[in-house]
Protein backbone atom coordinates (compact mmCIF):
# COMPACT_ATOMS: atom_id res chain seq x y z
CA UNK A 1 0.00 0.00 0.00
CA UNK A 2 1.67 3.28 -0.91
CA UNK A 3 2.98 5.01 2.30
CA UNK A 4 1.58 8.81 1.16
CA UNK A 5 -2.39 7.88 1.83
CA UNK A 6 -1.82 5.51 4.95
CA UNK A 7 0.95 7.26 6.87
CA UNK A 8 -0.96 10.57 7.56
CA UNK A 9 -0.97 11.88 10.74
CA UNK A 10 -4.28 11.45 12.70
CA UNK A 11 -5.27 14.40 14.39
CA UNK A 12 -4.36 18.07 14.97
CA UNK A 13 -7.36 19.10 14.10
CA UNK A 14 -8.64 23.03 16.48
CA UNK A 15 -10.29 21.15 19.84
CA UNK A 16 -8.16 17.77 19.66
CA UNK A 17 -5.87 16.48 22.18
CA UNK A 18 -2.37 17.82 21.94
CA UNK A 19 -0.11 15.16 23.61
CA UNK A 20 -2.46 13.25 21.26
CA UNK A 21 -2.05 14.76 18.39
CA UNK A 22 1.80 14.51 18.73
CA UNK A 23 2.09 11.26 18.91
CA UNK A 24 -0.21 10.22 16.29
CA UNK A 25 1.71 13.13 14.20
CA UNK A 26 5.13 10.89 15.72
CA UNK A 27 3.69 7.94 14.37
CA UNK A 28 2.65 9.00 11.44
CA UNK A 29 6.26 10.05 10.67
CA UNK A 30 7.80 7.11 12.27
CA UNK A 31 5.41 4.72 9.55
CA UNK A 32 6.55 6.97 7.25
CA UNK A 33 10.27 6.17 7.63
CA UNK A 34 9.65 2.48 8.01
CA UNK A 35 8.09 2.43 4.22
CA UNK A 36 10.45 4.92 2.69
CA UNK A 37 13.06 2.05 3.73
CA UNK A 38 10.99 -0.82 3.44
CA UNK A 39 12.84 -2.05 -0.09
CA UNK A 40 15.84 -1.68 1.80
CA UNK A 41 14.36 -3.79 5.33
CA UNK A 42 12.79 -5.95 2.57
CA UNK A 43 16.27 -6.66 1.10
CA UNK A 44 17.94 -7.27 4.77
CA UNK A 45 15.06 -9.06 5.88
CA UNK A 46 14.00 -11.63 3.73
CA UNK A 47 16.34 -11.47 0.12
CA UNK A 48 19.26 -11.96 2.48
CA UNK A 49 18.35 -14.98 4.68
CA UNK A 50 17.08 -16.44 1.34
CA UNK A 51 20.04 -16.56 -0.72
CA UNK A 52 22.28 -17.88 2.54
CA UNK A 53 20.02 -20.71 2.43
CA UNK A 54 20.26 -21.16 -1.15
CA UNK A 55 23.80 -20.91 -0.83
CA UNK A 56 23.53 -23.48 2.01
CA UNK A 57 21.48 -25.85 0.20
CA UNK A 58 23.26 -25.30 -3.06
CA UNK A 59 26.92 -25.94 -1.23
CA UNK A 60 26.36 -28.27 1.60
CA UNK A 61 30.27 -27.72 2.57
CA UNK A 62 29.43 -24.39 3.39
CA UNK A 63 26.84 -24.94 5.82
CA UNK A 64 29.00 -24.08 8.80
CA UNK A 65 30.73 -21.21 7.35
CA UNK A 66 30.26 -17.59 7.33
CA UNK A 67 30.28 -16.44 3.98
CA UNK A 68 26.84 -17.50 2.91
CA UNK A 69 25.66 -15.63 5.36
CA UNK A 70 28.07 -12.20 4.72
CA UNK A 71 26.95 -12.79 1.28
CA UNK A 72 23.46 -12.79 1.78
CA UNK A 73 23.83 -9.06 3.67
CA UNK A 74 25.95 -8.04 0.92
CA UNK A 75 23.55 -9.01 -2.07
CA UNK A 76 20.15 -8.48 -0.10
CA UNK A 77 21.37 -4.95 1.60
CA UNK A 78 22.56 -3.51 -2.15
CA UNK A 79 19.85 -4.73 -4.07
CA UNK A 80 17.36 -3.54 -1.15
CA UNK A 81 19.22 -0.41 -1.11
CA UNK A 82 19.33 0.38 -5.03
CA UNK A 83 15.85 -0.94 -5.22
CA UNK A 84 15.31 1.90 -2.66
CA UNK A 85 16.79 4.53 -5.01
CA UNK A 86 15.32 3.51 -7.90
CA UNK A 87 11.93 2.61 -6.93
CA UNK A 88 12.55 -0.81 -8.86
CA UNK A 89 13.61 -4.53 -8.38
CA UNK A 90 15.46 -4.56 -11.85
CA UNK B 1 -42.80 -21.90 -18.90
CA UNK B 2 -40.15 -19.72 -16.68
CA UNK B 3 -39.71 -16.71 -18.32
CA UNK B 4 -35.93 -17.47 -19.44
CA UNK B 5 -37.07 -19.75 -21.76
CA UNK B 6 -39.31 -17.42 -23.05
CA UNK B 7 -36.20 -15.06 -23.83
CA UNK B 8 -35.18 -17.89 -26.28
CA UNK B 9 -38.54 -17.71 -28.28
CA UNK B 10 -39.38 -13.76 -28.73
CA UNK B 11 -38.48 -11.85 -31.05
CA UNK B 12 -36.88 -8.88 -29.37
CA UNK B 13 -36.08 -6.75 -31.80
CA UNK B 14 -39.98 -5.19 -31.17
CA UNK B 15 -39.33 -4.32 -27.77
CA UNK B 16 -38.89 -0.87 -26.73
CA UNK B 17 -35.48 -0.41 -24.48
CA UNK B 18 -38.00 -0.36 -21.24
CA UNK B 19 -39.78 -3.69 -22.01
CA UNK B 20 -36.22 -5.39 -23.39
CA UNK B 21 -35.26 -3.92 -19.59
CA UNK B 22 -37.92 -5.52 -17.60
CA UNK B 23 -37.73 -8.96 -19.57
CA UNK B 24 -34.01 -8.66 -18.48
CA UNK B 25 -34.68 -7.84 -14.87
CA UNK B 26 -37.63 -10.63 -14.40
CA UNK B 27 -34.91 -12.94 -16.09
CA UNK B 28 -32.24 -12.60 -13.97
CA UNK B 29 -34.48 -12.58 -10.98
CA UNK B 30 -34.80 -16.41 -11.54
CA UNK B 31 -31.38 -16.70 -10.88
CA UNK B 32 -30.43 -14.30 -7.73
CA UNK B 33 -30.95 -15.40 -3.92
CA UNK B 34 -30.26 -18.56 -2.29
CA UNK B 35 -27.21 -19.42 -0.25
CA UNK B 36 -24.18 -19.66 -2.23
CA UNK B 37 -22.72 -23.08 -0.11
CA UNK B 38 -20.24 -23.51 -3.03
CA UNK B 39 -18.48 -20.18 -2.42
CA UNK B 40 -18.69 -21.30 1.66
CA UNK B 41 -17.21 -24.09 1.12
CA UNK B 42 -14.51 -23.48 -1.50
CA UNK B 43 -13.52 -20.44 0.79
CA UNK B 44 -12.90 -23.09 3.72
CA UNK B 45 -11.33 -25.83 2.23
CA UNK B 46 -8.93 -23.73 0.19
CA UNK B 47 -7.54 -21.80 3.49
CA UNK B 48 -7.57 -24.75 5.42
CA UNK B 49 -5.29 -26.63 2.58
CA UNK B 50 -2.86 -23.61 2.25
CA UNK B 51 -2.74 -23.55 6.35
CA UNK B 52 -2.31 -27.23 6.58
CA UNK B 53 0.97 -26.55 4.33
CA UNK B 54 2.85 -24.47 6.86
CA UNK B 55 3.40 -27.52 9.18
CA UNK B 56 3.79 -30.07 6.32
CA UNK B 57 6.20 -27.80 4.69
CA UNK B 58 8.11 -26.29 7.70
CA UNK B 59 8.78 -30.08 8.72
CA UNK B 60 10.18 -31.36 5.21
CA UNK B 61 6.86 -33.62 4.86
CA UNK B 62 5.50 -32.09 1.69
CA UNK B 63 8.83 -30.87 -0.41
CA UNK B 64 9.30 -27.50 -1.80
CA UNK B 65 8.47 -28.55 -5.61
CA UNK B 66 4.97 -29.58 -4.15
CA UNK B 67 4.36 -26.48 -2.11
CA UNK B 68 5.11 -24.23 -4.69
CA UNK B 69 2.04 -25.07 -6.91
CA UNK B 70 -0.23 -25.80 -3.83
CA UNK B 71 0.31 -22.63 -2.48
CA UNK B 72 -0.15 -20.92 -5.82
CA UNK B 73 -3.56 -22.40 -6.60
CA UNK B 74 -4.28 -21.24 -2.90
CA UNK B 75 -3.84 -17.88 -3.73
CA UNK B 76 -5.54 -17.68 -7.09
CA UNK B 77 -8.33 -19.32 -5.35
CA UNK B 78 -8.35 -16.80 -2.19
CA UNK B 79 -10.11 -14.30 -4.29
CA UNK B 80 -13.75 -14.92 -5.73
CA UNK B 81 -15.22 -15.97 -2.52
CA UNK B 82 -14.36 -12.93 -0.69
CA UNK B 83 -15.66 -11.31 -3.95
CA UNK B 84 -19.27 -13.48 -3.55
CA UNK B 85 -18.91 -11.68 0.26
CA UNK B 86 -18.07 -8.01 -0.90
CA UNK B 87 -20.99 -8.29 -2.42
CA UNK B 88 -23.00 -9.33 0.29
CA UNK B 89 -24.31 -12.06 -1.81
CA UNK B 90 -24.00 -14.41 1.44
CA UNK B 91 -25.60 -12.07 3.41
CA UNK B 92 -26.33 -8.37 3.48
CA UNK B 93 -26.15 -6.67 6.90
CA UNK B 94 -28.92 -6.88 9.29
CA UNK B 95 -29.65 -10.46 7.84
CA UNK B 96 -28.88 -13.35 9.83
CA UNK B 97 -25.72 -15.04 8.01
CA UNK B 98 -24.37 -11.43 8.23
CA UNK B 99 -21.64 -13.20 10.30
CA UNK B 100 -20.85 -15.77 7.91
CA UNK B 101 -20.89 -13.40 4.69
CA UNK B 102 -18.08 -11.13 6.56
CA UNK B 103 -16.31 -14.01 8.07
CA UNK B 104 -16.04 -15.55 4.34
CA UNK B 105 -15.35 -12.07 3.23
CA UNK B 106 -12.04 -11.57 6.25
CA UNK B 107 -11.21 -15.33 5.91
CA UNK B 108 -10.73 -16.48 2.19
CA UNK B 109 -8.33 -14.11 0.97
CA UNK B 110 -5.61 -14.76 3.47
CA UNK B 111 -3.14 -16.58 1.16
CA UNK B 112 -3.43 -13.59 -0.89
CA UNK B 113 -2.72 -11.22 2.08
CA UNK B 114 -5.28 -9.08 0.87
CA UNK B 115 -7.64 -6.80 3.32
CA UNK B 116 -11.23 -7.66 2.82
CA UNK B 117 -12.73 -3.83 3.49
CA UNK B 118 -10.14 -2.13 1.67
CA UNK B 119 -10.97 -4.68 -1.36
CA UNK B 120 -14.58 -4.28 -0.91
CA UNK B 121 -14.50 -0.55 -0.96
CA UNK B 122 -12.28 -0.14 -4.07
CA UNK B 123 -13.78 -3.18 -5.69
CA UNK B 124 -16.96 -1.02 -5.61
CA UNK B 125 -14.97 1.89 -7.38
CA UNK B 126 -14.32 -0.54 -9.94
CA UNK B 127 -18.14 -1.05 -10.15
CA UNK B 128 -18.98 2.16 -10.27
CA UNK B 129 -16.22 3.66 -12.82
CA UNK B 130 -14.99 0.54 -14.42
CA UNK B 131 -13.17 1.23 -17.82
CA UNK B 132 -12.84 4.98 -16.40
CA UNK B 133 -9.15 5.95 -17.46
CA UNK B 134 -9.22 8.11 -14.18
CA UNK B 135 -11.33 6.68 -11.74
CA UNK B 136 -11.32 2.54 -12.33
CA UNK B 137 -8.87 1.32 -9.77
CA UNK B 138 -8.49 -2.02 -12.00
CA UNK B 139 -7.59 0.20 -15.39
CA UNK B 140 -3.96 -0.58 -14.78
CA UNK B 141 -4.49 -4.04 -16.94
CA UNK B 142 -5.47 -2.56 -19.97
CA UNK B 143 -3.70 -3.99 -22.30
CA UNK B 144 -3.42 -4.35 -26.20
CA UNK B 145 -3.41 -8.11 -25.95
CA UNK B 146 -3.30 -10.91 -23.56
CA UNK B 147 0.99 -11.24 -23.37
CA UNK B 148 1.36 -7.99 -23.46
CA UNK B 149 -0.82 -7.57 -20.03
CA UNK B 150 1.95 -10.28 -18.63
CA UNK B 151 4.93 -8.22 -19.06
CA UNK B 152 3.02 -5.31 -18.24
CA UNK B 153 2.04 -6.69 -14.76
CA UNK B 154 5.64 -8.46 -14.62
CA UNK B 155 7.01 -5.09 -14.94
CA UNK B 156 4.63 -3.62 -12.78
CA UNK B 157 5.69 -6.18 -9.90
CA UNK B 158 9.03 -5.32 -10.40
CA UNK B 159 8.47 -1.61 -8.95
CA UNK B 160 8.51 -0.79 -5.32
CA UNK B 161 5.45 0.35 -5.15
CA UNK B 162 3.26 -1.15 -7.81
CA UNK B 163 0.85 1.38 -9.62
CA UNK B 164 -2.38 -1.22 -8.77
CA UNK B 165 -1.45 -0.57 -5.41
CA UNK B 166 -0.89 3.39 -5.52
CA UNK B 167 -4.52 3.01 -7.67
CA UNK B 168 -6.52 1.45 -4.92
CA UNK B 169 -4.63 3.87 -2.38
CA UNK B 170 -6.18 6.71 -4.58
CA UNK B 171 -9.32 5.25 -4.76
CA UNK B 172 -9.79 5.00 -0.86
CA UNK B 173 -8.22 8.61 -0.73
CA UNK B 174 -11.02 9.80 -2.73
CA UNK B 175 -13.85 8.33 -1.10
CA UNK B 176 -12.52 10.56 2.35
CA UNK B 177 -14.68 8.38 4.61
CA UNK B 178 -13.65 7.35 7.91
CA UNK B 179 -14.67 4.19 6.32
CA UNK B 180 -12.08 4.52 4.05
CA UNK B 181 -9.32 5.57 5.90
CA UNK B 182 -9.72 2.42 8.23
CA UNK B 183 -9.95 0.04 5.66
CA UNK B 184 -6.15 1.76 4.30
CA UNK B 185 -4.80 1.63 7.98
CA UNK B 186 -5.68 -2.48 8.16
CA UNK B 187 -4.29 -3.16 4.39
CA UNK B 188 -1.29 -1.03 5.67
CA UNK B 189 -0.99 -3.24 8.96
CA UNK B 190 -1.31 -6.62 6.30
CA UNK B 191 1.25 -5.61 4.14
CA UNK B 192 3.49 -4.89 7.46
CA UNK B 193 2.47 -8.33 8.99
CA UNK B 194 2.74 -9.91 5.79
CA UNK B 195 6.62 -8.38 5.74
CA UNK B 196 7.09 -9.28 9.26
CA UNK B 197 5.73 -13.06 8.75
CA UNK B 198 8.86 -13.40 6.26
CA UNK B 199 11.42 -12.08 7.76
CA UNK B 200 10.85 -13.70 10.91
CA UNK B 201 10.90 -17.17 9.04
CA UNK B 202 13.60 -16.37 6.56
CA UNK B 203 15.75 -15.55 9.59
CA UNK B 204 14.73 -18.49 12.09
CA UNK B 205 16.09 -20.76 8.92
CA UNK B 206 12.75 -21.20 6.69
CA UNK B 207 13.49 -18.64 3.77
CA UNK B 208 12.68 -21.44 0.74
CA UNK B 209 9.63 -22.67 2.59
CA UNK B 210 8.16 -19.24 3.29
CA UNK B 211 9.29 -18.45 -0.03
CA UNK B 212 7.34 -20.86 -1.64
CA UNK B 213 4.29 -20.57 0.84
CA UNK B 214 3.92 -17.31 0.51
CA UNK B 215 6.37 -15.09 -1.63
CA UNK B 216 6.33 -16.91 -4.86
CA UNK B 217 2.79 -17.55 -4.91
CA UNK B 218 1.73 -14.13 -4.30
CA UNK B 219 3.73 -13.03 -7.76
CA UNK B 220 2.70 -15.86 -9.93
CA UNK B 221 -1.13 -16.28 -8.18
CA UNK B 222 -1.57 -12.53 -8.43
CA UNK B 223 -0.89 -12.32 -12.40
CA UNK B 224 -3.37 -15.43 -13.25
CA UNK B 225 -6.03 -13.32 -11.25
CA UNK B 226 -5.24 -9.85 -12.67
CA UNK B 227 -5.30 -11.61 -16.13
CA UNK B 228 -8.73 -13.77 -15.78
CA UNK B 229 -10.47 -11.52 -13.06
CA UNK B 230 -9.41 -8.28 -14.46
CA UNK B 231 -7.97 -7.99 -18.14
CA UNK B 232 -9.83 -10.80 -19.77
CA UNK B 233 -13.83 -9.90 -19.22
CA UNK B 234 -12.86 -6.16 -19.34
CA UNK B 235 -10.84 -6.11 -22.47
CA UNK B 236 -9.80 -3.82 -24.67
CA UNK B 237 -11.41 -1.72 -21.38
CA UNK B 238 -12.28 1.19 -24.37
CA UNK B 239 -15.98 1.75 -23.59
CA UNK B 240 -17.87 2.70 -20.76
CA UNK B 241 -21.54 2.01 -19.28
CA UNK B 242 -24.09 -0.61 -18.89
CA UNK B 243 -23.92 -3.29 -21.83
CA UNK B 244 -20.26 -2.29 -23.04
CA UNK B 245 -17.70 -2.05 -19.96
CA UNK B 246 -17.45 -5.84 -19.88
CA UNK B 247 -17.90 -8.10 -22.05
CA UNK B 248 -18.08 -12.57 -22.31
CA UNK B 249 -15.28 -14.43 -24.37
CA UNK B 250 -14.73 -17.72 -24.64
CA UNK B 251 -11.29 -19.42 -23.20
CA UNK B 252 -9.03 -22.12 -24.34
CA UNK B 253 -8.97 -23.24 -20.55
CA UNK B 254 -12.73 -23.62 -19.94
CA UNK B 255 -15.03 -21.90 -17.79
CA UNK B 256 -13.19 -23.80 -14.37
CA UNK B 257 -10.26 -23.22 -15.26
CA UNK B 258 -11.05 -19.08 -16.01
CA UNK B 259 -12.92 -18.97 -12.51
CA UNK B 260 -16.27 -18.41 -14.48
CA UNK B 261 -14.69 -15.42 -15.38
CA UNK B 262 -16.37 -15.94 -19.52
CA UNK B 263 -19.67 -14.99 -17.67
CA UNK B 264 -18.22 -12.00 -15.85
CA UNK B 265 -20.41 -10.00 -18.23
CA UNK B 266 -23.57 -11.26 -15.72
CA UNK B 267 -21.98 -9.98 -12.70
CA UNK B 268 -21.32 -6.56 -13.83
CA UNK B 269 -25.06 -6.25 -14.69
CA UNK B 270 -26.21 -8.16 -11.96
CA UNK B 271 -23.21 -7.71 -8.93
CA UNK B 272 -25.69 -9.91 -6.03
CA UNK B 273 -25.74 -13.01 -8.25
CA UNK B 274 -24.06 -16.08 -6.69
CA UNK B 275 -20.70 -16.71 -9.10
CA UNK B 276 -21.80 -20.46 -9.86
CA UNK B 277 -25.32 -19.40 -11.37
CA UNK B 278 -23.50 -16.84 -13.99
CA UNK B 279 -23.52 -19.50 -17.09
CA UNK B 280 -27.29 -20.53 -16.67
CA UNK B 281 -27.73 -17.40 -16.28
CA UNK B 282 -25.66 -16.53 -19.66
CA UNK B 283 -27.58 -18.59 -21.28
CA UNK B 284 -30.72 -17.44 -20.60
CA UNK B 285 -29.97 -13.43 -20.89
CA UNK B 286 -27.50 -13.58 -24.23
CA UNK B 287 -30.46 -13.15 -26.75
CA UNK B 288 -31.00 -9.59 -24.63
CA UNK B 289 -27.45 -9.45 -24.44
CA UNK B 290 -27.07 -9.44 -28.14
CA UNK B 291 -30.06 -7.20 -28.51
CA UNK B 292 -28.35 -4.90 -26.06
CA UNK B 293 -24.90 -4.63 -28.63
CA UNK B 294 -23.08 -6.53 -25.93
CA UNK B 295 -19.50 -8.02 -26.34
CA UNK B 296 -19.95 -11.75 -26.82
CA UNK B 297 -16.38 -12.84 -27.75
CA UNK B 298 -16.90 -16.16 -28.97
CA UNK B 299 -19.43 -17.55 -26.62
Amino acid sequence: MPRDSVAQPQGGDIGSDPPAAASASLMGRLLGLLLQGMPFIFGIGFIAPLITQLLERALPAAAQAQWPLLVGLAVGGTWGAVANLTGRWL
Amino acid sequence: MSVSATVQDRDLSTLSSQELMRLERSTAEEFMGGLPWGSIAWAFTNLAVWLSLWPLTLSGVIPLWATAPIATLNVILAYLPSHEAQHRIIAREGERLFWLNELVGHLSPVPMGLSYEAARLTHYEHHKHANDPEFDPDINTKSDSGWHMIVKDIGSQLRTVTKMNTAYAKALERLGTDEARRAGAVALIYALATNALLFGFAWAGYALEVATLVWLPRIVGGVYIRFFLSWAPHHPAADLGRYRDTRGFRSRLGNILTMGMQYHIIHHLYPRMPLMRHPAAFRALRPILVARGCRLDGI
